[in-house]
């Protein structure tokens, strides 16, 4: 049995997220009634290989159900140079739900500073945000969970800047899980293609956490250990442009935790600045407030503004020494 | 005076029921009867005609234009001029269902490939009163006040649930990397359907700003089509689903001025107008 909830994990831990028992949940289904709504790149990465050929001889598969795998993303920015934004931060902090909300905010209004060109992820995105749309029929919004076997994936937007020029955005989504896992023991660091390659870095952290003091010291703390982790995981990250991306921002601007929070996040910074060398900024927003009174796509521009500018700092590289002077093999080593 | 080529080749795509078999009926029996002004005379037919006579009959008719099956091959051929130019013009007559499968399915049939590589003109049919909005949970609490009620969730449904502006910029993503181009430049027009149904005054360029602002940005940025005009239009010209519709009609003596175009520069009743702007290089 599997359960249509793609929160829920019934099929592999046996237990309902709703914490009814076995059979009383509305939601389970036998496994063949299942609809994949939820992206699965890495198991069906293969089946939709670029334009491979159908069993039906008439037809031909064309790409665009899945986010990008890296080696997709790796295939485009041969051709055209791409911007990489990698979004970090612990479970349930909002990474997937902001990258949903960022495409979103394209599908209602022109009011942010770039425009929508297209992108090779829209049924990817449109999987993403259906359990925030009334089609749903969900009595909450909410966002599939990333799966960490799912490891690093892309979503992907081409965007008219305000020079009129063409980016190409490859917005990286990978488990909150993996990225802790990381947190204890860096020399799994290495995995962490997206952050290497980084033009931007969004260090996320939940707002109201942060301005309470039953979670603020645990959450300053938390995130402290990330950043650092991150930094010492991957050198080249100083490279990147980095920012604190403070979600949930509704829930206290305005209130008397607004400012608790703000003392946090530069606590955090400075800490992190301190012991890295590594300057963050500190940016606000609310992917999707909780009250309909809240200004809506609060932060939007400011952080879409920043995908657009920020800019890996261009290292010069020392020329490598390869191991054979054929030069074949020496191609294959600098393209991979 | 002209500059188009001596045969041409344009395909109409859109979704299912959004317009496209009307505007052939339309366009057949417009361009075999000298009711109105046009761009294109019609000077010949081919001696396979019999899908033209009957989309234009149940045009003229006001009968409901039959659905496009899925394996259809009909299609359009006339032999046209404009001036001095004579030009041999097909149009095939493809299924929603086939256009919608890029979307659900992401596969497309090597026929359509086929078809796609030899034609550098393109027409999309949106219907306008049938457009899905992305209206997220918050909208409904905004616009209610109510908190949507707790139902069993629903799993997505491509087809259904995907906003109309998401499916045809995926669409057109898609045919822009098949289609040849003229001059490195493609070229597409917009036809939005049933135009009458439009309570309110706009011309066609501001309805899709106003819209289908995701559709709207992503024809603005030309990165994949480099010219675009958009119509409105109106080719049944009324309500067919109620016989005193019909009968409103049916009065008119010349059936063709039924037929109404609206662009940014104005209204007028020639169909041959799109076809015009399409291949003129």
């Amino acid at each position: 049995m599997k359960c249509t909830n793609p929160n829920c994990n019934f099929d592999i831990d046996g237990v309902c997220i709703e914490g009814k028992e076995n059979g009383e949940c509305t939601h389970l289904e036998s496994s063949s009634e299942v609809r994949l709504i939820t992206p699965d790149s890495i198991s069906l990465d293969e089946d939709i290989d670029d334009d491979s050929i159908t069993n039906e001889e008439v037809k031909k598969k064309i790409h665009g159900q899945l986010p990008l795998s890296i080696a997709e993303v790796q295939e485009r920015v041969r051709s055209r140079k791409g911007k990489f934004i990698a979004f970090v931060g612990p479970v349930g902090v909002g990474k997937t739900t902001l990258i949903s909300s960022i495409y979103d905010a394209f599908n209602k209004t022109h009011e942010l500073p770039v425009l929508f060109g297209g992108s090779d992820t829209l049924y990817a995105f449109e999987s993403l945000c259906h359990l925030a749309r009334i089609p749903s029929r969900a009595s909450k919004v909410e966002t599939p969970r990333t799966s960490s076997s799912e490891g690093v994936q892309f979503y992907h937007l081409a965007v008219k800047n305000e020079q009129n020029l063409r980016q190409d955005l490859f917005l990286s989504d990978r488990a909150g899980e993996s990225y802790e896992e990381v947190s204890g023991d860096i020399s799994l660091g290495n995995d962490l293609i997206e952050l290497s390659n980084a033009d931007l870095v969004l260090f996320l952290a939940d707002s109201e956490k942060l301005s309470v003091n039953s979670s603020r010291h645990t959450t300053r703390l938390q995130t402290n250990t990330l950043i650092k982790s991150m930094v010492e995981a991957v050198p080249e990250l100083k490279l990147s442009r980095c920012c604190l991306l403070l979600t949930k921002f509704d829930l206290v601007l305005g209130t008397e935790a607004e400012q608790l929070c703000r003392d946090e996040a530069e606590r955090i910074i400075k800490h992190v600045s301190e012991k890295t060398s590594c300057h963050i900024d500190i940016l606000t927003i609310a992917a999707r407030p909780a009250t309909p009174e809240f200004e809506k796509l609060y932060g939007f521009n400011s952080l879409v503004s920043l995908m657009s500018v920020a800019e890996r700092i261009s290292k010069k590289t020392e020329p490598r020494n390869y191991h054979t002077e054929r030069s074949f093999q020496n191609m294959e080593l600098i393209y991979g | 005076m002209d500059n188009i080529p001596n045969t041409g080749k344009i395909l109409f795509c859109g979704l299912p029921s959004s317009g496209k078999t009307t505007f052939l009926g339309a366009l057949s029996y417009l361009t075999d009867n000298d009711e109105v002004e046009k761009d294109f005379e019609l000077i010949g037919l081919p001696e396979q005609r019999l899908f033209f006579q009957k989309l234009s009959k149940d045009w003229v008719g006001c009968s409901q234009m039959q659905r496009t099956s899925v394996a259809s091959s009909d299609k359009i051929a006339m032999h046209l001029q404009r001036g001095d130019k004579k030009i041999y013009l097909e149009m095939p007559n493809l299924s929603g269902e086939t256009w919608q499968r890029l979307w659900t399915e992401h596969e497309i049939d090597k026929s359509l490939l086929l078809e796609l590589e030899k034609t550098p003109h393109i027409a999309l049919f949106i219907h306008i009163d049938t457009i899905v909005v992305p209206m997220s949970l918050d909208d409904q609490l905004d616009i209610s006040g109510i908190n949507p009620t707790a139902y069993s969730s629903a799993p997505w449904d491509p087809s259904s649930h995907t906003p109309t502006q998401v499916i045809i910029v995926d669409l057109l993503r898609k045919i822009s990397g098949y289609i040849s181009s003229e001059n490195n430049k493609k070229k597409l027009a917009i036809v939005l359907s049933a135009w009458d149904t439009l309570g309110k005054k706009t011309v066609p360029s501001k309805f899709i700003e106003n819209e289908m602002p995701l559709l709207h940005q992503y024809l603005s940025c030309k990165f994949d089509f480099d010219i675009v005009k958009i119509f409105g239009v109106s080719a049944q010209g009324g309500d067919i689903s109620t016989p005193e519709g019909v009968d409103s009609l049916l009065e008119k003596n010349n059936p063709s001025e039924r037929i109404k175009i609206i662009s940014d520069e104005g209204e007028h009743s020639d169909l041959t107008k799109i076809l015009s702007w399409l291949l003129d290089a």
